[in-house]
């Protein structure tokens, strides 16, 4: 018998035992499972899925549970010993919590600083281009523009006229 | 304390010690040795509990459990002693301590899997899931659990077969 040959009984055991392998379910139809028991290539892969398929499926029921009670025994312990999961919270991880919070204030903190150094330094940049440009001192453009504010208590006298 | 809180912990309470059994085979799958199971199991239901308000669900309670195991084992795993033996080394240690029924060859060869692989494995054959529902607990695709699944399976096959050519020799 030709291994693998295209088309044959060979090459359908392959794709049941990719499904097989696939999914942990080996089903092989009378023919093909015939076709193994007499095939050099397939028997032997066709055995050791079966064997692994089975193997899997009895090592869950061959696991002894001796050490699950006092597990959640401990757990249970714990939990009662609070009186809610915030406690819980609170108790078991207040540093990690602080050093947390320290961390990203520290961060916003850096941001701040950098975005008021590039915001005053491109503001320093501008004011003096413009000078060269239009000959207007920084001074009194910041005069206008501070105007509004200046002026703000006369606007909302005249608003209540 | 508010009745709210003991309602709280008794829905968890009762939710936890039905789910322990599955969830220590699964973390023993994960991670290859009793021990650390047993501890990860431990973690995994402080933390759970720390974050029972977030389930909202009750019916998926089963799956939210199994996902902090499983993120308690990956801890578990990555923390540990390296020289800390798993498996059949364990068994060799302390033969009187572990069960003898236990396929610690079949454990052992778990643990040569990739994370992603092995839980796969583990919660195919350890929990008994379907392709969906390990696909929704791992949150990827069906068609990628299967892919792993496969790829977990054919690697095992390879180092159970050679475990075994080994020992005829």
């Amino acid at each position: 018998m030709k291994p693998h040959a295209i088309g044959s009984s060979c090459q359908r055991v392959q794709a049941v035992l990719d499904e097989a392998l696939a999914t942990g379910l080996l089903s092989l139809p009378p023919e093909l499972a015939a076709h193994a028991e007499r095939c050099s290539r397939c028997g032997p892969e066709v055995k050791e899925t079966e064997q692994l398929l089975s193997r899997l499926r009895g090592a869950a029921a061959g696991i002894s549970l001796g050490p699950v009670p006092h597990a959640v025994d401990a757990v249970l312990a714990q939990i009662s010993s609070q009186s809610a999961p915030r406690a819980l919270i609170l108790n078991e991880q207040p540093k990690v919590k602080r050093v947390r919070t320290r961390w990203i204030l520290g961060q916003v903190a850096a941001v701040a600083a950098v975005l008021l150094i590039t915001v005053g330094g491109l503001g320093f940049v501008i004011l003096k281009l413009n000078e060269a440009v239009s000959g207007v001192k920084p001074g009194d453009v910041l005069a206008k523009l501070a105007a509004p504010f200046r002026y703000s208590d006369q606007a909302q006298v005249e608003k209540g006229k | 304390m508010l009745p709210s809180d003991t309602a709280r912990r008794e829905a968890f309470t009762a939710l936890f010690s039905q789910m322990s059994p599955r969830l220590f085979r699964t973390a023993l799958g994960l991670l290859g040795n009793p021990h650390d199971a047993a501890d990860a199991l431990q973690e995994a239901g402080l933390k759970a509990y720390r974050h029972f308000d977030k389930l909202h669900d009750a019916d998926a309670g089963g799956a939210w459990l199994t996902r902090i195991v499983i993120h308690a084992c990956y801890d578990q795993g990555r923390h540990r002693s390296r020289t800390t033996p798993i498996g059949l080394d364990v068994e060799r240690e302390e033969a009187g301590a572990l069960p003898a029924e236990t396929d610690w060859e079949l454990v052992q060869a778990l643990q040569e899997l990739p994370e992603e692989q092995r839980t796969t494995v583990v919660l195919r054959f350890f929990q008994d899931l379907t392709i969906p529902q390990i696909a929704s607990v791992m949150a990827v695709p069906d068609g990628t659990v299967k892919s792993r699944l496969h790829t977990a399976l054919c690697r095992m096959r390879s180092l159970l077969a050679a475990n075994r050519k080994e020992g005829v020799r």
